[in-house]
């Protein structure tokens, strides 16, 4: 999976595209209270002050004070909450 | 409000995900394009979702599967609240009904403020409107305020202009009354300066005239100040209009009374209360005797009709007539209360008849005979006298 993920980042590159639409997670962070993740594969965990969402080749740990999850697709996801942190693992 | 109201109507299911890994459902509900909200994390094993009713059973399919319980916590709206309404026919048909009359209702009129209004009276307006179309009861639709405003200024010329603004079932009319012309100042009349009230004149500013007394001088009302006949180089005397401001000490006494007793109402057991149902502009009484029984009452209008908010007015109301029976006893007053508000009302007095004026000392004698109690107010004060008047050659001094 990261191969491929990183294939796609290189492809990206390659052809001049933006890298989120060969795939690759899309992060819009407005102010500290909302995180739109765009191409995501999925929750990993979900608690109050964490959520970790799987975005291929590494996981995006949103760290903060009562997060909750305001819309998900398939795709996307809308994190409110008072965000602290976000790392990737 | 909107989304509360389509979220009723499409009904809503509250879900309950306990496991492992609770998150696992949330996933598979955006991977089936299921709409989920609210999603709170109750504990690390434990999730809450909601989710729309029609959905529900998609995301109870994952039950049992991958360790994983769901459990319906509650269902609102939707299926639930059609088999409510079945059972309420006649609730809902009563709700669809008033929901008609109300939007029916508010292409009427049913209440008509009235604003701006100072001399004229609010009942004069009312009649003047109602010739013009505007009333309880008038289709709104076919009131043009154009038409409105040029026939009430012909009705009513005290109206300088006049707005008529509707806004469902209520209009507000906004009048602005139309303001008397001044009196206009001629320049080439010739004038005296006479004193408006006597006293010790202190200060003159002549701008054009001519002085007849000196500062200091004694003055009594009507005496001529400053004269309109003036003298020239060339011999011949001139007539001018004169203007000064003459500041002058002035004196007065004024007195006001108050009777020491005075009757006062004492509410009885006694009341009776009427109740009118009002129909647009029918009313039915449901009660026999319209006449009071109480030789002294005091009596109390309520009126009310049916409304949501100010927008929408029902022609649907009640009126509650509410009179309580009352004695008169004479009772002796409040003595220094009473003589401090007659002190107060003398001061007003004063001011409104010295104008610009300055108050220099006041001095308050309170007395009382039998019934009466005085209040006599001695001050002296510092105001402009200077008043014109058409010049007379008569008054003329020099």
């Amino acid at each position: 999976m990261k191969v491929k993920h990183d294939r796609a980042e290189l492809l990206a590159d390659k052809l001049e595209l933006p890298a989120d639409a060969l795939g690759s997670v899309k992060l819009s962070l407005f102010g500290r209270c909302r995180l739109l993740a765009e191409n995501h594969r999925g929750i990993v965990s979900y608690t109050d002050a964490a959520v970790v969402l799987d975005c291929g080749a590494s996981k995006l740990n949103v760290r903060g004070d009562s997060l909750r999850i305001k819309a998900m697709s398939g795709k996307d996801i809308l994190i409110c909450g008072r965000i602290v942190a976000l790392e990737f693992e | 409000m909107m989304k509360k109201l389509y979220r009723l109507l499409r009904g809503t299911a509250r879900l309950e995900i306990s496991g492992a890994e609770p998150e696992q459902v949330l996933n598979r509900c955006a991977e089936n394009d299921v709409e989920f909200w609210d999603a709170v994390p109750c504990d690390e094993f434990t999730l809450r979702i909601t989710v729309w009713a029609s959905d529900k059973q998609r995301v109870i399919a994952h039950d049992g599967k991958n360790g994983i319980d769901i459990s319906l916590l509650s269902e609102n709206g939707g299926r639930v609240l059609r088999a409510a309404a079945k059972s309420r026919l006649w609730l809902l048909v009563f709700m669809a009904a008033n929901l008609v009359l109300l939007s029916v209702s508010s292409l009427f009129l049913w209440s008509i403020e009235i604003e701006g209004t100072e001399k004229i009276s609010d009942a004069a307006v009312l009649r003047a409107l109602e010739e013009c179309g505007v009333y309880y009861g008038a289709f709104w639709p076919e009131i043009s305020s154009d038409a409105v405003k040029n026939e009430m200024a012909e009705l009513l010329p005290e109206i300088a202009w006049i707005t008529v603004n509707v806004r469902s079932s209520g209009a507000h009319i906004l009048v602005r009354e139309r303001v008397p012309k001044p009196e206009i100042f001629n320049e080439k009349t010739p004038r005296d300066i006479v004193a408006s009230k006597s006293g010790v004149v202190r200060n003159m500013t002549v701008l054009r005239g001519r002085e007849t007394v000196a500062e200091g001088s004694v003055v009594c009302a009507g005496d001529v100040i400053v004269s309109g006949m003036i003298s020239s180089e060339t011999g011949q005397a001139r007539e001018v209009h004169s203007s000064a401001r003459i500041i002058a000490d002035t004196w007065y006494e004024i007195s006001a009374q108050s009777p020491l007793y005075e009757l006062k109402k004492c509410g009885t057991a006694a009341s009776d209360t009427k109740i009118s149902l009002l129909i647009g502009k029918m009313r039915i009484n449901f009660f026999s005797d319209s006449r009071n029984e109480y030789a002294s009452c005091d009596k109390i209008n309520k009126l009310k009709y049916i409304s949501l908010g100010k927008t929408f007015v029902l022609p649907v109301g009640y009126a509650i007539q509410s009179t309580t029976q009352t004695e008169t006893r004479l009772e002796p007053i409040d003595e220094i209360e009473t003589a401090e508000r007659l002190k107060q009302s003398l001061r007003a007095e004063l001011r409104d008849r010295i104008g610009d004026g300055q108050i220099v000392s006041e001095k308050f004698t309170v007395s009382k005979t039998d019934s009466v109690l005085t209040v006599t107010m001695r001050a002296q004060c510092s105001e402009n006298i200077a008043k014109e008047q058409p010049y007379d050659r008569t008054n003329d001094r020099g």
